[in-house]
């Protein structure tokens, strides 16, 4: 089945090779590897290992503390433990990062069993495992995958994106050509952690991968899968726009996904999924696209986490004399990197090394001209041109009702724009403008509140004359004041 | 290795305005040539010396006020001014009435409101009501009707000495024709039998903007809502009184292939910045200007009112723009 084409969205010429004529290469392990501890949506992880220490591939390294959202972390490889520091981490800011030299001799923990039949599983020891095997979004969210499949409430359908967001990503449609079987496990497990009725394979139009995966679910017999052709249209992969283009169904405004009773997880989700209950082995690798006229030969490739990404581009035969950039993702909504020897996270779904001849003209941008391209192709339906007056004027309510919170920074607007008006990035900055202002109005009602309880308090001491009570008084301002400071320290961080 | 950063998205491949501009300037060719062809050589002249005018103009107006004039200067929208007066202006019309109407819509129109894109009102159209209040005689005399264009020394003549109406030159157009002999009581089938009767000069020229604004549409330079909804509400109107009462209006088929009435549709009214910009509000924009337009010929004291719709449009459509904000997804109301 295919969906119907959407009237939103873009539509980039596939200047990309799809995975069949790609080859997907097994990285080597290198000597020294990166692992940082920020690698899912929530708190970071902490070590559960000291400097010295030797680890095996798959073991635990850290751990979010007890229910807090989060992910683990495991060893890619057994080695030792060099050290434990503040590192640049892709796309994230600094964070703690174990550092691990490989032996190389690449042996695995006895912790985690394999199951023959996880299916057979209670469902409270499958929720236990994703918990376990470390596994977050793989489409780049990194959202914890443990939190997704426990939504609280009913889910009828589970989407499986494999329908790549970005132009020029291709690591999915890698997987799905080569382990078309594993990613089915992983989908009968998560629809049997759900209770979900019906599983929904999200395939871009003329991808090969869609073979594969309809041969396995013909294998299968399980009449709960459907494959689902998704138009070429960036950014129909998006997990509302997704939605959206499959069930009809729009994500509330102020709401998340799965309460339309759907959830999306992210094909390399499954199988990571599977893989922990097959082979025993915890979320450590990932295939990332390696594309652009920035590097000798295209490739997919089976990367271990922690990989400087230097190394990986070698797997791609190196750089050419005309890289320019290093994007982590797509072109759309990639980041660009400083430098490669960062490493590899559970979010690096693509290297995008792009040439002088891949980069938009750095030309100087023209006014608006109000030509209205960019509300034609925004996937939310906003209306750029006229967010953009706002956003220039600074007029904060007009662009909280015109829905900016609602941007989903696709950057299609900026993609169709005749004057060249970097879009996404004024609204990325309003955004944050508004944040600030937010922010800043409510510390001032707090400090406003706690100097009028100051005075009021004051006040009654003031006509308080009984000296018997001046300790109690005491006792009771420190215990205020403690708690107030506490709720200060929450709001603070959060 | 290091890299130097960039934000996101890091593709921005759209044909830039300057392009745009081109392609309207293509899809005017045809007419030019037809208005030529039909209008004499006059229109070339008009033509020549309002693109030399007004390119003139805005590279000053930009020095003046100290823009990158390269930039904007090449952008092409001066020129496209520039045709779009010298089209609507009659082709036999002396240079002051051309450098009046040029300098209106450059300096006035287009550059005191700040330039491309920050313009209200479609600057061709202010220069031109600008000369049509101005100049009513200069204004009136078209050929084509009951005279011959004239050739090119003539034409060059009376374009740097001026002429006066009563010369032969005078002639109105058959939507003058049509208002001035319903007014007298004559019937529509008396004035289009009339030997002087000529419309088909402008049924040609109307093609011919149709054609460069279907490809316009084709190439995806324009949207379909204005043109369709300004001739749809035109049509409409024309059909009504046609056929309640035959005799005292145009058919729809004189009334849509006459006077400005396609260049304004493609060319005109399409104009993204001074035109509103959500598709909802491009209909209740071109429909505006369809439902003026007719309301102006049939009623109003000029022959065609497409100039005066177009500017009175204009002046709504920020208002316009306010109320057809589209509902974003995952909300239940409009904005």
């Amino acid at each position: 089945m295919t969906a119907g084409n959407p009237d939103w969205g873009i539509r980039i010429p596939p200047a990309m090779k799809f995975a069949e004529e790609l080859p997907l290469l097994i990285a080597p392990v290198p000597a020294r590897l990166l692992v940082p501890l920020n690698q899912a949506i929530g708190f970071n992880a902490a070590a559960l290992v000291q400097p010295g220490e030797s680890v095996k591939k798959g073991q635990p390294i850290a751990a979010s503390a007890g229910n807090a959202p989060g992910a683990p972390v495991h060893a890619p490889t057994s080695g030792t433990v060099a050290g434990i520091s503040i590192q640049p981490v892709t796309g994230r800011g600094d964070a703690r990062c174990i550092e691990i030299t490989a032996d190389g001799l690449d042996e695995r923990w006895g912790g985690y069993r394999s199951y023959a039949n996880p299916l057979g599983l209670a469902t409270s020891q499958l929720r236990d495992a994703v918990a376990e095997a470390g596994i977050v979004g793989l489409g780049g969210a990194m959202f914890p995958t443990r939190i997704k499949l426990n939504p609280g409430l009913g889910v009828s359908t589970l989407i499986l994106n494999g329908a790549e967001c970005e132009p020029r990503i291709n690591c999915d449609d890698a997987l799905m050509c080569s382990q078309p079987d594993s990613i089915l496990l992983g989908a009968q497990i998560m629809l049997r952690i759900l209770a979900a009725d019906e599983c929904l394979l999200a395939v871009k139009e003329h991808s090969t991968a869609a073979e594969h995966l309809q041969n396995s679910i013909n294998k299968l017999n399980d009449d709960r899968f459907r494959l689902e052709r998704v138009p070429a249209v960036y950014p129909a992969g998006g997990e509302a726009q997704l939605i959206r283009l499959l069930k009809g169904i729009e994500v509330p405004h102020d709401g998340l996904p799965w309460d339309t009773g759907v959830i999306c997880q992210n094909v390399a989700t499954a199988a990571a999924l599977a893989d922990f209950f097959t082979h025993a082995e915890p979320l450590i690798s990932r295939i990332v696209t390696i594309s652009g006229t920035g590097v000798q030969r295209p490739v997919n490739v089976r990367a271990r986490i922690g990989t400087a990404i230097s190394e990986l581009i070698e797997c791609a035969g190196g750089y050419t004399p005309a890289a320019q950039r290093l994007i982590m993702g797509g072109p759309m909504m990639g980041i660009a990197l400083p430098d490669d020897a960062l490493p590899v996270t559970k979010a690096c779904n693509s290297l995008f090394v792009a040439g002088h001849d891949e980069l938009s003209a750095q030309t100087a941008a023209m006014p608006c001209i109000r030509c209205g391209e960019c509300a034609t192709a925004c996937p939310v339906n906003l209306t750029p041109q006229l967010l953009l007056q706002s956003a220039r004027a600074q007029d904060f309510d007009r662009l909280e009702t015109l829905a900016l919170a609602d941007c989903i920074e696709c950057g299609c607007c900026d993609y169709v724009c005749p004057s060249h008006i970097p879009l996404t990035q004024t609204f990325r900055n309003a955004k944050h403008t508004r944040w600030d202002i937010a922010l800043e109005k409510r510390r001032a009602q707090l400090a406003q509140q706690r100097f009028a309880a100051r005075t009021a308090r004051l006040e009654q001491n003031a006509q308080s004359t009984d000296l018997s009570d001046i300790h109690k008084v005491g006792q009771d301002e420190l215990s205020e004041l403690l708690r107030r400071a506490g709720a200060d320290n929450q709001d603070q961080d959060s | 290795m290091k890299f130097a950063v960039s934000n996101a998205p890091h593709w921005q491949t759209a044909d830039p305005v300057a392009v745009m501009m081109r392609r309207v300037l293509l899809a005017l060719i045809p007419v030019m040539l037809v208005s030529s062809w039909l209008l004499g050589v006059g229109v070339l002249i008009n033509l020549t010396f309002s693109a030399l005018l007004c390119w003139g103009l805005e590279a000053t107006v930009l020095v003046l006020r100290q823009r990158p004039v390269r930039q904007f200067a090449n952008d092409g929208s001066a020129l496209i001014t520039a045709c779009l007066l010298a089209l609507a202006l009659p082709p036999n019309s002396p240079w002051w009435v051309i450098a009046v109407a040029c300098l209106f819509a450059i300096v006035f129109a287009k550059h005191l409101y700040g330039g491309l894109g920050y313009n209200i009102f479609n600057p061709a159209m202010v220069g031109y009501v600008v000369v049509l209040i101005s100049f009513p005689e200069n204004l009136a005399a078209w050929p084509g009707m009951g005279n011959s264009p004239l050739g090119f020394t003539a034409a060059l003549d009376v374009f740097s000495n001026g002429i006066t109406v009563t010369d032969a030159l005078s002639g109105a157009t058959p939507l003058d024709t049509i208002r001035i002999e319903l007014a007298r009581m004559l019937t529509m089938g008396e004035i289009t039998a009339a030997e002087t009767f000529n419309n088909e000069a402008w049924i040609w020229i109307n093609l011919a903007a149709l054609g460069g604004g279907i490809w316009l549409l084709w190439r995806g330079v324009i949207r379909w809502h204005i043109p369709a909804s300004m001739l749809g509400s035109m049509a409409t109107l024309y059909c009504l009184f046609y056929i309640f009462a035959a005799q005292s209006h145009p058919d729809p088929f004189t009334g849509l292939l006459s006077g400005g009435t396609m260049l304004a549709a493609f060319f005109v009214a399409t104009d993204p910045v001074s035109a509103a910009t959500s598709d909802r509000g491009r209909l209740i924009y071109g429909a505006g200007i369809g439902a003026l337009s007719f309301a102006i010929r049939e009623w109003g004291a000029y022959p065609d009112g497409i100039a005066f719709a177009v500017l009175l449009m204009n002046m709504t459509a920020p208002l316009i723009d306010r109320y057809t904000v589209p509902r974003v997804y995952g909300h239940r109301d409009r904005p």
